[in-house]
């Protein structure tokens, strides 16, 4: 993903710091400026921008999920609006196509009356893609989606499309609504970087939206120039993670399998445990963490703060843990406790 | 932001390694020290319980195991580089930044040397050995103050026992001292000088092996005494031995031997003198030598020697001797050179081996009374060969000194007894003197105080008590004095063949047949053969039984 992009170490400002410094920096406050927009729209839910915008950095895909009216949309939508990238929003419904997304060939003429076939590119070509209540869709529909959020391409025929960089699916669910939708599969789920959770906001928060309602809307600008996130990645890559905090994400993972677990919580309720993808999911996103708490190095914390974003959607329940209404945040929270740290 | 040494949070990082290693070191010290202090303490209480030697060498080894353990595990379990970042960086919550310095000190990409950079600055202001602490729990050291302090307060309070028996309230230092210096100096030099004294052949002799061993033994036993009366105890203990081992000794007295050595003078035709007579070694060559020359004698011959064995035998004083002599002139008397042969063998060995049973009994006297000398210093009455009452070995009534003579079968000598109510009074000899003066017909007066000795070194006139009674009772040898014509007294007689006719006829087995005339001379000598054993094995008194034994010799002759 950085390939396009020179290194934000090569283009540092010249001050007396060193240039990794200045770019950390200069990632630093571009995550800050990007946090700090979006709160002003989307008033509370600090932690679900701090992670979307960790998820951001990190290069991954996101699926929010909450009820509707919590600002899932607002959020991606403004996102888009402070980075200076292109956007398209998807409303998945059930009669939604795969060529609805992915795009479709149709047949045009020319400037010369030819009739030719054009290639007209869906919605899903842009940076930013919002795909709002994707459980609606079916899973014919939502698999469209999963080569593009993986190979980053198209392919439509004996034609691949290639999706413009950086690319982002950030994708919205609602967790109450069951007639008429389709739970996204299990190679589809672990797609996403995170699965954040948007909790229901409190009375302060309630208070503040209402604040924000009655007053006149404000519109946000860009303050970030999209085309620099690459670099950005590219930064938050370098970030050190010393073989202790590793294997601490491993013996997460681990965890999480009921095979190899020693938690009676896991092999009672867990069908299937976090991917390799759970695993870089965790330390992408703690290495953008660490930058982000100020710290060039990540951090056991770092780890055990992007564990249920990370990997409550990568565990699978059996049926015992689906009937006793065990969640995977509660899978993970055993797991948090059980596993040492170094 | 100054640029600093990227490697400086490794100077930090060997600070807090060293502090580290010096609280675990000091951790493990403390347990295997309290491990050690504990052991240490329930060997000392057992000890109390059933105490053995070496305690305080046990216990003071068990301590300073515990220690050295513990030194070696802490030095063992001196922390790596690796280990130390992980507790530095938990104990100052540095996020893992340390370890994460450590792992990339090398690296030359930017961000990490940012970060190494970052974390010297972050534990420059940190009191770094700080993150020591947590190694070293205040319970363990407790753990360990309280376990030494028990092990020396046990070891202050109860002592250290010994397997010895706790010393009784009398014992006293000096006595100790006595005690001790009797074992490491005095025993020993009675052992070497019973060796030094012996000769040669007699340093292999079972009895001077037997006394070293019993010596030996002693002297063990005193330096485990821990009071003068178990000291005492065990020196008249091993009196009481050494006069059992004299006991069993036997040798021929001197008197026996002349008598023997003149008989024998006489049947060979000899003058008078011709066998030293105070040489039983060659008495006892004598011996085995008409032993093997038995068969080739004219019957004439072994009769006469038959003779001259039983008046020897009669004359004599030694019991064993005169058994053999008895049996070898009745088996000659029955024509029967091989019991006679095989009895004057016998009676070969026991007089040779006079001179050992000489030498041991007075090497077990010498001792005997260096031990009395012992004990009386132990008392601290330091004048040689008087018997204390108190502590001292009670012979007891119906002591052993007569028992052992009993045993010996000396039918004939009466000995004044050993006391056996309280001690001797005087300086009298002691038991064993009494003994071997007996056995041996040495020149000592066995008498006691009212006895006389003879001028032929026969004991006569003896009196004696008997344990218990305090009856005295008189010599009876003018009975036996052969020269005596008085009133009551019996006439020796001799028998004279008379003249009238005789015929002998024999019958099958070649014995004389009922009702024939037999000659004298083979009547008596059956007879006297029908006397001795019947004497032999009759329960008759000493005296009796010589009276009837020397009539039938009388009468043979």
């Amino acid at each position: 993903m950085s390939d396009h992009h020179p290194s934000l170490l090569s283009t540092a400002k010249r001050t007396d710091r060193a240039p990794a410094e200045d770019a950390i920096a200069e990632f630093v406050d571009a995550a800050r400026r990007l946090e700090t927009a979006i709160q002003n729209s989307v008033i509370g839910q600090s932690m679900v921008i701090r992670q979307t915008i960790v998820a951001l950095f990190a290069g991954g895909h996101v699926l929010l999920e909450g009820v509707p009216g919590l600002g899932k949309t607002l959020l991606v939508r403004t996102l888009a609006d402070v980075l200076t990238l292109s956007f398209s929003r998807i409303q998945f419904t059930p009669d939604l196509m795969p060529a609805d997304i992915t795009g479709t060939t149709i047949l045009q003429e020319d400037e010369e009356g030819r009739r030719v076939l054009t290639f007209r590119a869906g919605p899903v070509f842009a940076h930013l893609v919002l795909a709002d209540e994707v459980n609606r869709a079916t899973p014919k529909t939502q698999s469209a989606l999963l080569e593009a959020m993986q190979e980053h391409t198209v392919s439509i025929g004996n034609d691949t499309h290639e999706l413009p960089l950086p690319f982002f699916v950030l994708a919205t669910q609602n967790p109450l609504e069951m007639e008429g939708t389709y739970p996204l599969p299990e190679a589809q789920l672990d797609r996403f970087f995170f699965k954040i959770l948007v909790p229901f906001p409190g009375t302060e928060v309630l208070r503040g939206i209402v604040e924000q309602t009655i007053q006149p809307p404000e519109t946000v600008g860009p303050v970030l120039d999209g085309r620099t996130l690459p670099s950005l990645m590219s930064i938050a890559r370098m970030v050190p993670v010393a073989a202790p905090v590793v294997d601490y994400a491993i013996s997460l993972i681990q965890a999480t399998h009921p095979e190899r677990s020693g938690q009676d919580e896991v092999r009672q309720f867990v069908r299937a445990g976090a991917s390799p993808r759970g695993l870089q999911a965790l330390v992408l996103g703690s290495q953008v963490r660490s930058l982000l708490e100020g710290r060039y190095n990540v951090s056991v914390a770092d780890i055990q703060a992007l564990a249920r974003p990370a990997l409550r959607h990568r565990i699978l329940l059996n049926f015992e843990g689906e009937a006793e209404g065990i969640s995977t945040d509660a899978v993970i929270d055993s797991v948090l406790d059980q596993v040492p740290v170094p | 932001m100054p640029k600093t040494d990227a490697c400086d949070f490794e100077v930090g990082l060997a600070s807090a390694r060293r502090a580290l290693g010096r609280a675990r070191l000091q951790h493990w010290v403390e347990v295997g020290g309290a491990s050690g202090a504990v052991l240490a303490a329930l060997v000392l209480a057992a000890a109390h319980a059933r105490p053995f030697d070496l305690v305080l060498p046990v216990t003071a080894a068990l301590l300073l195991v515990g220690i050295l353990a513990g030194l070696i595990a802490g030095m063992f379990l001196w922390p790596a580089s690796a280990e130390t970042a992980r507790i530095v960086d938990r104990h100052f919550a540095l996020d893992d930044r340390m370890t994460t310095a450590l792992q990339f000190r090398s690296s030359s990409d930017e961000i990490a040397k940012l970060q190494r950079t970052d974390t010297e600055l972050r534990i420059r202001p940190l009191a770094i050995k700080q993150s020591r602490r947590g190694q070293v729990r205040s319970r363990e050291s407790v753990f360990m103050a309280s376990a030494v302090l028990g092990f020396i307060g046990l070891l202050a309070l109860g002592g250290v026992p010994t397997s010895t028996a706790r010393a009784s309230p009398s014992a006293t230092s000096q006595d100790q001292v006595r005690i001790r210096k009797v074992a490491i100096v005095s025993l020993p030099a009675i052992a070497r000088n019973v060796v030094r004294d012996s000769s040669t052949p007699t340093r292999h002799d079972p009895i001077l092996s037997a006394l070293d061993l019993r010596l030996a033994l002693l002297r063990h036993q005193l330096l485990q005494a821990q009071s003068r009366g178990s000291a005492l105890r065990s020196i008249s203990l091993t009196q009481l031995q050494l006069q059992r081992l004299a006991g069993s000794l036997h040798a021929v007295d001197a008197e026996s031997i002349r008598q023997l050595n003149m008989a024998l003078g006489r049947y060979a035709g000899q003058q008078p003198g011709a066998i030293p007579s105070a040489d039983p070694l060659l008495t006892a060559r004598f011996l085995k030598q008409l032993a093997n020359s038995l068969s080739s004698l004219s019957a004439a011959e072994r009769a006469r020697l038959a003779q001259t064995l039983a008046r020897t035998a009669n004359a004599i004083s030694d019991v064993q001797l005169r058994s053999y002599l008895r049996q070898a002139a009745s088996s000659l008397a029955y024509n029967d050179p091989p019991s006679a042969s095989h009895a004057l063998q016998k009676a070969a060995s026991f007089v040779g081996s006079t001179p050992r049973a000489r030498i041991a009994a007075r090497n077990l006297k010498a001792v005997n009374r260096q031990l009395e000398t012992l004990k009386n210093k132990l008392l601290g009455t330091a004048k040689p060969g008087q018997r204390s009452g108190t502590g001292s070995a009670r012979l007891g009534r119906g002591n052993n000194l007569n028992s052992q003579a009993r045993r010996n079968g000396d039918k004939s000598a009466s000995r004044p007894s050993v006391p056996g109510r309280g001690s001797t009074k005087g300086g009298g000899p002691s038991s064993l003197d009494r003994l071997q003066h007996r056995n041996l017909g040495a020149a000592p007066d066995l008498a006691g105080p009212n006895g006389k000795a003879s001028a032929g070194g026969k004991v006569t006139g003896l009196s004696f008590r008997r344990a218990g009674e305090g009856r005295q009772v008189t010599d009876i040898s003018p009975i036996h004095n052969a020269n005596t014509n008085a009133k009551g007294a019996t006439i020796y007689v001799p028998g004279v063949q008379g003249r009238g006719p005789h015929a002998v006829q024999l019958g099958a087995n070649g014995a004389p047949l009922a009702g024939q005339l037999v000659p004298y001379r083979q009547v008596v000598v059956q007879y006297t053969r029908s006397a001795h054993q019947a004497l032999d094995r009759a329960a008759l008194p000493p005296a009796l039984q010589s009276y009837v034994r020397r009539y039938f010799d009388q009468l043979t002759r």
